[in-house]
């Protein structure tokens, strides 16, 4: 379901040769930093937002294939930073990951994320699930 | 073989007398006697002697069988009384009996006597039997009647119909009612609502042949409540119907109480737990991902990449993760001396402002990140003899809060001398303390904010003012939601790591041991 998801965005993103975008969304500073340093060095062009507010202003202008969502943050947390993504069908559309260093619980699993990972994660389950989310170049 | 009778005879006549005393030695007595014919005599007779019967003439001279039986009333004595008299009227009989003599006999038919002192005597022995019985009831009844009222523990009688018939002392004073107000009342009608059901049913089973012990609360006049332990069980009748209950009450309100505080401390472990869980995971994710980095980047260093740069780059960061580790688990340390109650303080002459200073140097990194500003003003020395490693760590914690919580505004730090003390003060402008939680955030385990939204232990302050107070301390907060923060630490100058100030809360766990130094 999320892979039909991720061709319809990919279809109507239609801008030629251009690198693949993820939203970062976490408030802490050493999370987004480390996030930041290796999804750029894997290859993808990264923009962080340390709230879900944050990420709403920075979602005006931006178009991004993936959001990587943390949960448990000031100002705007993980859910509902996705209520308010639910409400524009043109955000509600972005497939987004959800990180959390909680247990997996209903309420994660009731925010029907394209995928979910806890933390600590491994980079290279971080990265297959990426993959297989967002359009191939 | 003849029976001994010590017989008393009222009678002036010693005929008579005589008469009497042969049909008693007729009739088997060896009888041994006392004449006398006027009150004083009999009184004398009766108070000098121990006697088995009274046998008395009707009529004397001086005397009579009425006023006779008078003397002997009068003198708390149960001897047999039997009147021997020359005819006379059947009402004059008639009102002797009344009067309280036991027979009547007529001169002339003495064959009745025997018989009649015969069944006499075996009257008193029932009635000393009778009287000793009840005066063992009665001193039973008395030690029991002891018993009820001084008993630790409340007890009611409850009539079938669900009143209380009768309770002790004990029971009165737990379910705060004196007697006169509970008889009127059923047991349930005490009872909280909350237990009402549970109390119900015991009672169902109590009707079933069940006794049943519940764990209940009772409501007093006053609105407070007591928590008991109420053992129900049904007394039956001679009949083996039962005739009533009891109800056996015990106070347990400080056994719920402390089962309650139980389950809170439990409860704020557990969620303390899952916080540092939590919170350990963060910069774990963050070392592994810069980890990882590191390995792509020596695999796959790229075209024209100045590898050790970058790699020092990513090191320095791992690095820092290992170091914000290190706090964390340093603080879990703090936890677990602080709740073991050993606070070892090793005082030593330093400089507060030299302090304040070294630890603002390593705070300039994640102030810096944190995108606001910190001043410092502790210029002048404030010397003292206190624990460095434990001012460290109160700096420490009040300076992440200020970050943590400052909005990303100025934060000011001072130092300076005070009367006799040291005075350290943290101001951030950031999002401010509601009133309420002002004293609740020195607690374990408390924040004022969800720990949700913005992490940490929950301790940093309770950490803080247990260091403080082990110097004989204390530290205060000021604080307007919106508008910021103001923490004020207070040290005594002098080496008062000895002299406590009474402290600030009821804990008892804490209790300092400080290496070296005399004690007062």
């Amino acid at each position: 379901m999320e892979r039909s998801g991720d061709r319809v965005t990919a279809q109507a993103a239609v801008l030629p040769t251009r690198e693949v975008s993820i939203l970062v969304i976490d408030d802490d500073v050493d999370n987004r930093e480390a996030f930041d340093d290796v999804l750029s060095e894997a290859g993808y062009q990264v923009v962080c937002a340390h709230d879900g507010a944050q990420a709403l202003e920075l979602l005006r202008s931006l178009r991004p294939d993936l959001i990587l969502l943390d949960l448990n943050m000031p100002i705007m947390d993980g859910v509902e930073f996705r209520a308010a993504q639910a409400r524009d069908p043109s955000l509600a559309r972005i497939p987004t990951v959800v990180m959390t260093a909680d247990r997996l619980t209903e309420r994660i699993l009731g925010l029907a994320p394209a995928a979910t990972v806890t933390k600590p994660l491994k980079l290279s389950q971080l990265l297959s699930i990426i993959e297989r989310h967002t359009p191939a170049i | 073989m003849k029976k001994p009778l010590r017989a008393l005879l009222v009678e002036d006549c010693e005929d008579d007398a005589e008469l009497l005393l042969r049909e008693l030695s007729r009739s088997g007595y060896e009888v041994e006697h006392i004449r006398v014919d006027t009150a004083d005599a009999l009184r004398e007779a009766l108070a000098t002697r121990e006697w088995d019967v009274v046998l008395s003439d009707y009529n004397m001279p001086e005397f009579d069988a009425r006023a006779a039986l008078g003397v002997l009333k009068e003198s708390g004595s149960d001897l047999p009384f039997i009147i021997i008299s020359g005819a006379i009227g059947e009402e004059t009989a008639v009102g002797a009996l009344k009067a309280g003599a036991h027979d009547f006999l007529v001169k002339g038919r003495l064959t009745r006597l025997a018989p009649a002192v015969e069944r006499e005597l075996r009257e008193v022995e029932v009635r000393r039997e009778r009287r000793e019985a009840i005066a063992q009831v009665r001193e039973r009844e008395g030690r029991l009647s002891a018993i009820f009222s001084q008993v630790a523990v409340g007890i009611a009688l409850i009539n079938l119909d669900g009143r209380i018939g009768s309770a002790n002392q004990r029971f009165s004073d737990l379910v705060g009612r004196p007697f006169d107000v509970m008889r009127s009342l059923r047991d349930e009608d005490m009872t909280h609502p909350d237990d009402a059901a549970a109390t119900a049913s015991a009672f169902e089973r109590l009707a079933g042949g069940h006794s049943s012990q519940i764990e209940k609360r009772y409501v007093r006049p006053d609105g407070s409540t007591v928590w008991v332990s109420e053992t129900l069980s049904s007394v039956s009748g001679a009949d083996g119907r039962p005739e009533h209950s009891v109800a056996v009450i015990q106070d347990i309100t400080d056994r719920k109480r402390a089962e309650q505080e139980l389950r809170e401390a439990v409860k704020a472990r557990d969620e303390f737990l899952s916080i540092a869980s939590h919170e350990l995971r963060t910069p774990v994710t963050a070392l592994e991902l810069n980890l990882a980095s590191v390995m792509l980047l020596v695999r796959n260093p790229g075209p024209g990449v100045d590898l050790p740069e970058k790699l020092a780059g990513k090191l320095v960061r791992a690095s820092r993760q290992v170091d914000r580790l290190t706090a964390l688990i340093s603080s879990l340390l703090d936890v677990t001396r602080i709740t073991a109650g050993r606070i070892s303080l090793c005082p030593v002459e330093l400089d507060l402002s030299d302090l304040v200073r070294a630890v603002a140097l390593r705070f300039r990194e994640m102030i810096q990140r944190s995108e606001s500003k910190l001043v410092v003003r502790a210029e002048q020395p404030v010397a003292g003899c206190w624990d460095a490693m434990a001012l460290e760590t109160v700096i420490g914690n009040l300076l992440s809060n200020a970050i943590k919580f400052g909005s990303g505004r100025p934060i000011e730090v001072a130092v300076e001398r005070y009367d006799r003390l040291a005075r350290l003060t943290v101001i951030d402008h950031g999002i401010g303390i509601a009133e309420e939680q002002q004293v609740r955030i020195f607690e374990r385990f408390e924040r004022a904010v969800s720990a949700r939204h913005y992490g940490g232990f929950g301790i940093g302050l309770w950490v803080a003012r247990h260091l403080v107070e082990a110097h004989g301390g204390g530290i205060e907060v000021a604080s307007r939601p919106g508008e910021g923060s103001r923490f004020t630490v207070q040290l005594p100058l002098e080496d008062t790591a000895r002299v406590a100030l009474p402290r600030a809360s009821g804990e008892a766990m804490v209790e300092e041991h400080v290496a070296g130094g005399a004690i007062g």
